[in-house]
């Protein structure tokens, strides 16, 4: 069965065309639902909820783009609507800083480790991290999406790196000190 | 820039990759999620439809029940009005002819006494007042005994409460009481033993009517049960056919997902689906449709409603009219459940009755018809069946008399429930109907015929303001197009608790035939 058919019979609401989409997406929106949330249980109720906006939704979906594509970004925005809708948007109002060059060795960090870290970012920081860096979002986007300024949000990535940077060091000292 | 580009493809290249299995329940609270939706949404209807119709039958049955009861006991409590009061002139009057008797000359010759101012002061008037009483009191008997014969064959359901009628023994004993005091004391002692005997007679009367009647409730109660519960087994029957099948493809189709933990949810869900799929075949579940019809009214057994005299007369009905709209729902392709108002109409004539006017009101044994509070111009003629005269002994200017009838004409505002199962589903259709109506009396007179004029004497006393038909028919339909149908259904409907107080077996009933538009929507 094609994509084009599943995807007309979820437009159907047919159980089990929705259950084959799931499969085939479920793990991929979830690593994404994993980077933009705080933890494990919070990135399942993200997959939950963007899975039924994507199903509720799915008429709205014109074969324009890939469905992945498609499902992503209501995924992503999920994720946006949860920060969104619990303020934390207004919480960080500091000074912007500069971007700085942030270079890093690319040694064995394990993935487990990047995803914490991402995780224990402040909100905005993770959010904007992750669509500029991991999503390929613009500042400009990013700055619309978060109803931020451009100015913030390349300040919030800037910070981001930062923590993401010193994170890093900290555990690969760790490691080195274990293994000394 | 390659730097800090540095950090971000680290991130990049090591998550590209990265794909994490969420836990299978998520798939699980997503569909539950997305069809629970769907559940409710269709559920709700589906229950305002069953819930509607429970509660306008409760309402109806409800209402129904508290108005019979009012009725029995207005309607019961009046007959045993009369009786009291009759009962308290008969006493009272009793009394006098007693303390006549015994006091006779006394009174005479007193003159002075309270009784002979009451009653007139010369013996002529008391003589005459001991033969109207003497009259009085046959015909009052009469009605006693008509209740208690009554009683055992009535189709009418009177109530009495117990402390009802106590109090109203109560309430006799006081006027009677009062009236004592007022008439003479020195005959006391007598008095109130007889005071006591009518209190007593009214209470056992009235005692062994509401037994009677509370039988006769029960029995009715007890079958209105079963319809119910009839009803209601034949919907779970159905839900659980629907159920079974729904279960079948299920298993069928889903193998992974059989959880079928709950099959009563699954049987409404599917119920729903199927509801849906209904829906979209057929989209025009409602219907209203006017109508009118010819009625026809008549009792099963040999009886009248007005009064015992005229149990045997002949009896005809005229062809009248009922017209009114009604809407229908359906339920499924076949099943329909209908409601609806319509005015209904109806005449009944009792032949070969005699009138004539009543110079002497006492010269006949009884001037009056049972169930018939006559106007004020027509309380001195006298209506008599010719069935109960023997023409050999009867005076001749009786028998002169020309012949007439009693024409009670009545209507009723009609408000059907019903349901409509269609036999045949085609072009032109059958269906079979039932269900019951509640009527509400809005036309109650009586007329009398005689050398073709009509002359109104009145209105019937024993018509229960709210009553009740169980009615049988079965329907025509012919359809002319997608939306309209034209109907014919002859419908049969037997009334229950229309007449409080008919004499013989009197057992009422009317045939419409019922045609009429339907539009469908």
């Amino acid at each position: 069965m094609s994509l084009e058919q599943l995807i007309e019979q979820c437009k159907q609401n047919d159980a089990k065309a929705q259950s084959q989409i799931y499969k085939l997406y479920a793990s991929k929106l979830f690593s994404l639902s994993l980077k933009y949330s705080r933890n494990h249980a919070e990135a399942e109720d993200n997959l939950q909820d963007a899975f039924v906006t994507i199903f509720k939704k799915i008429e709205q979906y014109k074969n324009k783009g890939s469905l992945e594509g498609w499902m992503k970004r209501v995924t992503i925005n999920t994720a946006l609507q949860r920060y969104r809708s619990v303020g934390v948007f207004d919480i960080i109002n500091e000074g912007q800083i500069e971007d700085v060059s942030i270079e890093i060795d690319d040694d064995e960090i394990g993935i487990d480790y990047l995803l914490q870290i991402i995780q224990e970012l402040p909100d905005r920081y993770r959010l904007v991290f992750n669509l500029y860096a991991l999503d390929d979002y613009s500042h400009k986007e990013i700055a619309e999406m978060l109803d931020i300024s451009i100015g913030t949000s390349k300040s919030n990535l800037a910070r981001a790196r930062m923590i993401l940077r010193e994170k890093i060091e900290q555990y690969r000292a760790s490691l080195n000190s274990q293994t000394l | 820039m390659s730097d800090k580009k540095h950090i971000d493809r680290l991130f990049q290249e090591k998550l590209k990759n990265f794909e994490a299995t969420p836990d299978d329940a998520i798939w699980e609270k997503i569909d539950e999620r997305l069809h629970q939706d769907k559940r409710k949404r269709k559920v709700i209807p589906l229950w305002w439809k069953v819930a509607g119709v429970a509660a306008l039958l409760a309402l109806l049955f409800t209402v129904g029940i508290n108005f019979m009861s009012n009725d029995f006991n207005s309607n019961s409590t009046n007959p045993i009005v009369d009786t009291e009061k009759q009962s308290f002139d008969k006493s009272n009057e009793t009394i006098s002819s007693d303390s006549n008797n015994s006091n006779d000359y006394q009174n005479k010759k007193d003159n002075t006494s309270g009784f002979a101012t009451e009653n007139g002061s010369d013996s002529e008037n008391f003589t005459n007042d001991i033969s109207t009483e003497a009259s009085n009191s046959k015909s009052e008997n009469n009605p006693l005994n008509q209740d208690k014969s009554n009683i055992p064959d009535t189709d009418s359901n009177r109530i009495v409460n117990n402390t009802k009628s106590d109090t109203e023994g109560a309430n006799t004993k006081d006027k009677l009481n009062r009236s004592v005091i007022s008439n003479d004391s020195s005959k006391e002692n007598a008095k109130v033993n007889k005071i006591s005997n009518t209190k007593d007679a009214v209470v056992t009367v009235s005692e062994n009517k509401s037994d009677q009647n509370n039988v006769n409730i029960k029995k009715e109660q007890s079958e209105m049960d079963k319809l119910i519960k009839d009803s209601k087994r034949d919907e779970n029957t159905r839900v659980t056919n629907t159920s079974e099948k729904i279960e079948n493809i299920i298993s069928e189709e889903k193998k992974e997902d059989a959880k079928k933990d709950n099959s009563i949810e699954e049987a409404i869900a599917e119920a729903n689906t199927e509801d849906e799929k209904e829906k979209e075949k057929k989209l025009n579940r409602w219907n209203v449709s006017p109508n009118v019809a010819p009625v026809f009214f008549n009792s099963l057994g040999k009886g009248s409603s007005l009064d015992e005299q005229f149990v045997d007369n002949n009896k005809s009905s005229d062809v009248t009219m009922s017209y009114g709209v009604g809407g229908s729902y359906a339920v499924n392709d076949r099943l329909k459940v209908r409601a609806g108002i319509n005015k209904v109409d109806m005449g009944y004539n009792t032949n070969n009755v005699i009138a004539f006017k009543s110079i002497d009101a006492n010269s006949l044994a009884r001037s009056q018809i049972t169930n018939i509070s006559m106007t004020n111009s027509a309380e001195n003629i006298t209506y008599m069946s010719t069935e109960s005269l023997n023409r050999n002994i009867t005076p001749e200017i009786i028998n002169s008399k020309s012949q007439g009838s009693l024409n009670q004409s009545f209507g009723f505002i009609e408000v059907p429930l019903e349901v409509e199962y269609a036999v045949i589903n085609k072009k032109l259709g059958v269906n079979v109907i039932g269900g019951f109506s509640t009527l509400f009396v809005d036309k109650n007179e009586i007329y009398s015929v005689l050398d073709g004029t009509e002359t109104r004497i009145g209105e019937a006393n024993n018509i229960n303001n709210m009553s009740y038909s169980a009615n049988f028919g079965f329907g025509i339909n012919y359809n002319i197009s997608e939306k309209i149908k034209v109907n014919v259904e002859p419908t049969f409907k037997y009334q229950i608790n229309t007449f409080n107080n008919s004499s013989g077996d009197f057992q009422p009933y009317f045939i419409g035939v019922y045609t009429g538009l339907s539009y469908k929507f």
